[in-house]
């Protein structure tokens, strides 16, 4: 048996139909050059692509198969698998050799795999149409890597330029090394010399390259995922046939969701209730109703993000925290506040803290050893103790009304600082998971 | 703003989800002027969720304040939930900002009732409105019909939506009443028909005019859930023949009832939902509409519910072993297509390909047929002769003994209910 090599692509496939009818060397094995290993007892033959033979074995199928089959033909072959390869062949050979409609013919086994593995390169192009996510970019283009099975990037020109004819964007296969680029006008093909990597976290590109409201909508789309679950009918092996596990790596609501928390101190229940009063006031009086939503506290560390799944080793870290203070007595009195221009608050004020400073500093510190990648914003570096009543929805002509109030209203409690708590927002509202005691250390 | 945007899609979402509709198909929508989106005639499911239904649209609720009361609804005025709403902006923003990430093929949009059917018909309706003429969006808008909405909204509505859907709810007047008395399916079929008349006037004036604007174009779909009151399987395919024929329903979706409240005139919180009932009943969906079944060939007062260890495919042919075997070789392409484990592709591969010569049963298999179920009912070159028809019993516990259906293991409970 003759074994032809040719190089990979549909010209030199076509060739090499062309050089089997010159030659007429009986049956032949066509084999890709980058699967070829060289054996001893078989001829070989390398088949030289050549754009007129190829075009001449292509117009003698387009007489005899339709446009339908021409498509099969063609997307058959982009999935680059050698058995299919060896299919084209004798199908092109078959269909040659026999009178029109021959294509018809599902008992040949070459017909079949044709047709089989069309079906399997559609299903391939139409889940890049279903699982592409596209990130903005902070300059504007909506960019999303993909590494497909088998080379569909082509199929799929038509079906994105229609979609989104009027915002740029980027595709790029990370497998082939290749990428479609819509600038607006026309698809053209581009090659990146540093294409963004397919990281396995819920950002596909890095913090800085995204715009700015991107995070949120990556965010509102996970949300949206786990509500519009139905617990109750739950059936993964259902979910898992329809998204398969290969291709988690492109969907943002199947990557691991992080979580926000906070450290705060949370003052006894007596004083709390009567906290709650003034949030209360301005709720009903300065249509200011955030505060409302969370307990009254202390913060210590602001509001950061980490992994679900590293909730534990957060809870075990915070656990074992050794604050290297003692408890103490804190005293509240009176109102302050900071007059921002879009979000003033106003707070309730704490006093003689130097204690609450060493431990607010020392829990900081203790941070990067354990959280590398978390940030400290600069209010934790410069800590300025409060105790908030009213923020977030507090409008300044509120805010002005409100403080001309508050400004002169007396407030005063002690209470001893036994310990400080960790909280975890749920998507709703925050809720404390763990109590660190002071009395531990 | 982040956190209450966050708030309201949860709890809107929530709301939404059991409406089951989810198809974004059908429609014909194209991107003109260089706007966004282009509404895939086929319909494409972005993900699934972990129940292992698809995601498709942006299924929300514009509000979940509610002035009606039924029983079954989640949103229902006595319920004890967060209450929430979307302003326009923001679903229009939603909407926009997910279909440009290709999280979405387009928006579900429904509504509790507030203050009244025409006031809430016309919120859905402007929503709609600014995504197609301010924002050149043409990707899929699925609304809701509010009974009770007038003919000038329903119309205005027809025009910027692809499918408009209006929920029996329950699949019998009976059931409805008993569940929620203010409602009826007087109220359902009215703006039915007055949606399906616009839609074929416009067709009709089509053949005169070149161009009429498009109007509902993937069509209407409705609702019955299952479960939650005691219909039988031959009332609730009856009802949903009827709205196909009457109608020219696109789809008739079925939703297991999943108990949301202690009330007792439903199933307890807790009870599985019916899931294997809710597929069998798709699977006669799909014989009506696709394999040339009339209802009452698989439903009728001889047999009112439907098999629970077989598929009701199966089950007709059971009932009927003398149409069987039929000669792969010879039988009519409608013959081909009632045989159990033969579906729509291979019955037609199987006429393209004899043509070619008498086929094999090893042929059968390559071309894709389910040949374990398919050969108890078939002849082909290779078949040995038989003697006598086989026995119905004994080929049902043939099939079944090499099945293993994915429902064996979950418990049936929903067969004691009634």
């Amino acid at each position: 048996m003759t074994i032809y090599i040719f190089d990979g692509t549909l010209e030199g496939l076509l060739t090499a139909v062309f050089e089997f009818y010159e030659q007429k060397p009986g049956k032949i094995q066509l084999v890709a050059s980058d699967h070829f290993q060289p054996v001893l007892l078989d001829e070989t033959f390398e088949v030289i692509s050549d754009e007129a033979k190829a075009k001449r074995v292509w117009t003698g199928l387009k007489k005899k198969i339709n446009t339908d089959w021409q498509q099969r033909f063609y997307k058959a072959y982009l999935s680059e698998d050698a058995a299919t390869f060896q299919h084209l062949f004798d199908f092109a050979c078959y269909i040659f050799d026999n009178a029109k409609g021959a294509e018809q013919n599902f008992g040949h086994p070459s017909v079949m795999a044709i047709s089989k593995m069309d079906r399997s390169v559609n299903r391939e192009k139409h889940r890049m149409k279903a699982f592409i996510r596209f990130q903005e970019t902070a300059d504007g283009i909506f960019y999303a890597p993909v590494s497909p099975d088998f080379n569909v990037l082509p199929l799929i020109i038509a079906f994105f330029r229609n979609l989104y004819a009027d915002q740029r964007w980027i595709i790029y296969d990370l497998k082939r090394k290749y990428g479609l680029y819509y600038d607006l006008e026309k698809v053209e093909e581009i090659q990146l010399d540093v294409a963004p990597i397919l990281k396995n976290n819920s950002s596909l590109l890095n913090g800085s390259d995204v715009a700015e409201k991107e995070g949120l909508y990556g965010l509102l789309w996970n949300d949206y995922f786990k509500s519009t679950n139905i617990p109750a009918r739950k059936n993964m092996k259902l979910h898992v046939r329809h998204v398969p596990k290969r291709y988690w790596k492109y969907l943002s609501e199947k990557q691991p969701s992080k979580s926000r928390y906070f450290i705060a101190l949370v003052p006894p229940k007596n004083i709390s209730d009567a906290i709650m009063e003034f949030k209360r006031d301005f709720a009903d009086n300065y249509q200011s109703s955030y505060g409302l939503k969370i307990i009254p506290h202390i913060t210590l560390k602001t509001p950061f993000e980490i992994f679900e799944t590293d909730h534990q080793y957060l809870v075990d870290w915070f656990g074992k925290l050794n604050a290297s203070i003692k408890p103490f007595s804190l005293t509240l009195k009176n109102f302050g506040s900071f007059k921002n221009r879009d979000h003033p608050v106003i707070f309730i004020q704490p006093q003689n803290t130097a204690a609450l400073n060493d431990l607010q500093k020392n829990i900081i510190q203790k941070i990067p050893a354990a959280f590398p990648s978390l940030s400290i914003e600069s209010t934790d570096s410069h800590f300025t103790p409060h105790l908030t009543v009213a923020y977030r929805d507090l409008k300044p002509d509120k805010y002005d009304t409100a403080w001309e109030h508050y400004k002169n209203r007396q407030y005063d409690a002690v209470f001893t600082v036994e310990s400080f708590c960790l909280l975890r927002h749920d998507g709703v509202r925050w809720n404390i998971v763990a109590t660190k005691s002071l009395n531990d250390n | 703003m982040s956190e209450r945007i966050r708030e309201k899609l949860q709890i809107l979402a929530d709301a939404a989800k059991y409406d089951v509709s989810c198809s974004s198909s059908g429609s014909n929508r194209k991107n003109t002027g260089k706007g966004l989106g282009d509404a895939s005639t086929s319909g494409i499911c972005h993900t699934y969720t972990e129940d292992g239904r698809c995601v498709s649209l942006l299924k929300i609720l514009l509000t979940n304040h509610c002035i009606f009361d039924c029983a079954f609804c989640v949103s229902r005025k006595s319920n004890d939930v967060q209450r929430a709403a979307f302003t326009v902006e923001e679903v229009v923003e939603l909407t926009m900002s997910f279909y440009r990430r290709n999280y979405i093929e387009g928006l579900f949009l429904s509504s509790g009732i507030f203050k009244n059917a025409d006031y809430t018909m016309e919120r859905l309706v402007r929503i709609a409105k600014k995504l197609r003429l301010e924002n050149n969006f043409n990707g899929y808008i699925h609304l809701k019909t509010i009974p009770g909405a007038s003919e000038e909204l329903l119309t205005e509505a027809g025009l910027y939506a692809d499918r408009m859907s209006i929920n029996l709810e329950m699949p019998t007047e009976a059931g409805l009443k008993l569940l929620a008395p203010d409602k009826s399916h007087e109220d359902v079929k009215k703006p039915l028909s007055f949606i399906q008349n616009s839609i074929i006037a416009l067709a009709d004036e089509k053949k005169i005019i070149k161009h009429v604007p498009k109007f509902v174009p993937a069509g209407q779909s409705t609702q019955m859930v299952i479960g939650a009151t005691p219909e039988t399987d031959m009332d609730i395919m009856y009802t949903a023949d009827q709205y196909y024929k009457n109608y020219e329903l696109k789809r008739v979706y079925y939703s297991g009832y999943i108990p949301i409240s202690h009330d007792d005139r439903m199933p307890v919180i807790g009870s599985q939902p019916p899931l294997l009932r809710e597929n069998r009943l798709y699977q006669t969906d799909w014989l009506m509409r696709f394999y040339g079944f009339g209802v009452q060939e698989i439903l009728n007062a001889k047999n009112p519910h439907l098999d629970v260890d077989i598929d009701p495919k199966l089950g007709w042919a059971l009932r009927n072993m003398e149409q069987f075997p039929v000669d792969i070789n010879t039988a009519d392409y409608k013959m081909i297509l009632r045989v159990p484990g033969i579906g729509v592709g291979s019955a037609k591969k199987i006429v393209m390909a004899r043509k070619f010569g008498r086929l094999r049963s090893d042929q059968l298999q390559k071309i894709g047929i389910a040949y374990n179920r398919a050969r108890h009912f078939i002849r082909c070159a290779d078949s040995v002769f038989q003697l006598n028809t086989p026995d119905a019993l004994h080929v049902k516990h043939s099939i079944l003994s090499e099945s293993n259906s994915k429902y064996l293991k979950i418990p049936q409970n929903q067969l004691s209910l009634f």
